[in-house]
């Protein structure tokens, strides 16, 4: 019941955020991201501490582990500097988005499964929620950067940033990858399978790819990579919901 | 440089390779979920591809089709890898690259011989899957090989032993205390001897023999010596390319983070037609 408290709580934290953002009051927006970003760390300490897991195996905890890295990246980075305020925007949609997914999911914490202490199974799903969080933080940067692509000259900026953060998940997730294929091989005796879920993965890395291949130095080449960069994001989260789901 | 050179050696031809093959696997993920697709998928992953690939008695015509064009896709992006990794090879001796160009190179060639790697598990070796032995049970494989299993310790609620592994909890099954004490012969002269737990297989040059479950003795069909102890499953195989692919595989990890931290300010503020790599 208290999880479920907390996640209400949080929700409402995170829309409030959002209003603070909208209306322009930025102490308010801070303080509310400081105690939303606090609270939900809380709320995973909770998770750990009824299961014994960390909170990185069901929808619920994975994505509240990817809210509080997003939310916790936002405090630190996005409060200073050209665009932050209107990358912003963008990021604290995207936590509601994610808590607007955890509405419809059993708000508890995963099975204490046999193997889930196991340090490259723990690794593997840890680097998966931190590249889903970087990929999503880099969605923020390619969106602004197209809406402003018309009206301002220093924008490049915000489509580098995106880039950035889209090299950095793309790190992130093929060190999920690495320790993912130890695990398989130590567990299976053979690192590959023909089945969804590495399916998955490899889309994931082929679409990665596609962003990172892109030619052309024209603007139509510069949006094209903005647009699939942005895009990325919302690829991996459709895919993680499908492998949870199905 | 040639005009087929060039194409060969485009970003365009990259990016639409890429494509396609985005597409390919898309149709393979929907295939996996298929269930008229569910035998051909345990087929191909019980066996070396190789095998399965060429033998007759596995059927799924379309999937050995999926699977040839997809092999093509891949081979033609090794090629596009190669004259492209030639070209800016050429251009380094010209001296037209800078530090995180060069890094990049670097990266690309390591990602060809993981890639490499990748195709050498799929095709090399062997794989055998799904054995089950109890206590004083061997299977023989490849090169006078001979796998025993002198016992087995299992930990736990016998419960468990139906159970699939998704939802075998902790209470259920102690996997630090379970294993089975197996011994790995060569034409009759023991080789290694070791306790094979889940997750933590034997060993021995690049054989692995991997203790996959654990099942109730009752499914045992094959005869031998009934102790009413739970049986294993293991899995037999050997990939002389792992130790290679599981070295380069971290370094183009760390080439990729390297040329990011390299690139991470980018040349020019005011130019906003940077590639993303």
């Amino acid at each position: 019941m208290m999880l479920l408290n907390l996640f209400y709580i949080l929700l409402i934290l995170y829309v409030v955020l959002l209003i603070a953002r909208i209306t322009g009051f930025k102490i308010i927006e801070i303080l509310t991201c400081a105690g939303a970003v606090s609270l939900n760390l809380f709320e995973l300490i909770l998770l750990y501490n009824k299961s014994g897991n960390l909170p990185v195996f069901n929808v619920f905890e994975s994505f509240l582990l990817i809210s509080f890295i997003i939310g916790a990246t936002g405090l630190f980075v996005l409060f200073k500097g050209d665009f932050s305020s209107e990358v912003r925007l963008w990021i604290w949609i995207e936590i509601l988005i994610l808590f607007i997914i955890m509405v419809f999911c059993p708000k508890e914490a995963s099975s204490p499964l046999y193997d889930h202490g196991y340090v490259y199974i723990v690794l593997f799903h840890v680097f998966r929620c931190v590249s889903l969080a970087l990929m999503l933080f880099a969605t923020a940067w390619f969106i602004q950067f197209i809406i402003q692509r018309e009206m301002d000259e220093r924008i490049s900026m915000l489509s580098l940033q995106g880039r950035n953060y889209l090299v950095l998940s793309a790190v992130f997730f093929l060190m999920g990858e690495y320790v993912g294929i130890i695990w398989c091989q130590k567990g299976w005796g053979d690192f590959w399978t023909w089945s969804q879920t590495f399916f998955q993965s490899t889309l994931v890395v082929l679409y990665l790819m596609l962003a990172f291949h892109i030619p052309g130095k024209g603007r139509k080449s510069a949006d094209i990579r903005c647009v699939i960069g942005g895009l990325s994001g919302v690829f991996m989260l459709v895919l993680t919901l499908m492998r949870s789901f199905y | 440089m040639s005009k087929a050179t060039e194409k060969l050696s485009s970003l365009n031809l990259t990016m639409w390779v890429l494509v396609f093959l985005i597409l390919w696997v898309g149709l393979g993920l929907y295939l996996a979920g298929a269930e008229s697709y569910t035998e051909a998928f345990r087929e191909m992953n019980n066996m070396l591809i190789r095998e399965w690939l060429f033998s007759e008695k596995t059927g799924a015509g379309f999937l050995k089709i999926w699977f040839v064009i997809l092999c093509a896709a891949m081979g033609l992006m090794g090629i596009n890898l190669i004259f492209c990794s030639w070209t800016k090879i050429f251009r380094i001796m010209m001296s037209k690259f800078n530090g995180p160009k060069l890094f990049m190179l670097i990266v690309h060639v390591v990602f060809g011989f993981v890639a490499l790697g990748h195709l050498g598990g799929l095709m090399l070796g062997f794989e055998h899957n799904n054995i089950r032995l109890g206590e004083g049970n061997k299977f023989a494989f490849e090169d006078g090989y001979e796998v025993e299993v002198k016992s087995v310790h299992f930990v736990g609620d016998p419960k468990a032993l139906t159970k699939s592994r998704r939802d075998i909890t902790r209470e259920d099954l102690d996997y630090k205390q379970s294993c089975a004490e197996v011994v790995l012969r060569r034409n009759g002269d023991e080789v290694a001897k070791d306790s094979v737990y889940l997750l933590r297989p034997l060993n021995y040059k690049d054989i692995h023999v991997t203790l996959r479950n654990f099942v109730p003795s009752g499914d045992f069909k094959q005869g031998g010596n009934e102790t009413g102890r739970p049986r294993v499953m293991f899995t037999v195989s050997r990939n002389p390319v792992l130790k290679i692919f599981l070295t380069f595989y971290p370094l183009m990890i760390a080439g990729i983070f390297i040329h990011l931290v390299m690139t991470w300010k980018g040349k020019n503020n005011n130019n906003s037609n940077h590639r993303l790599i």
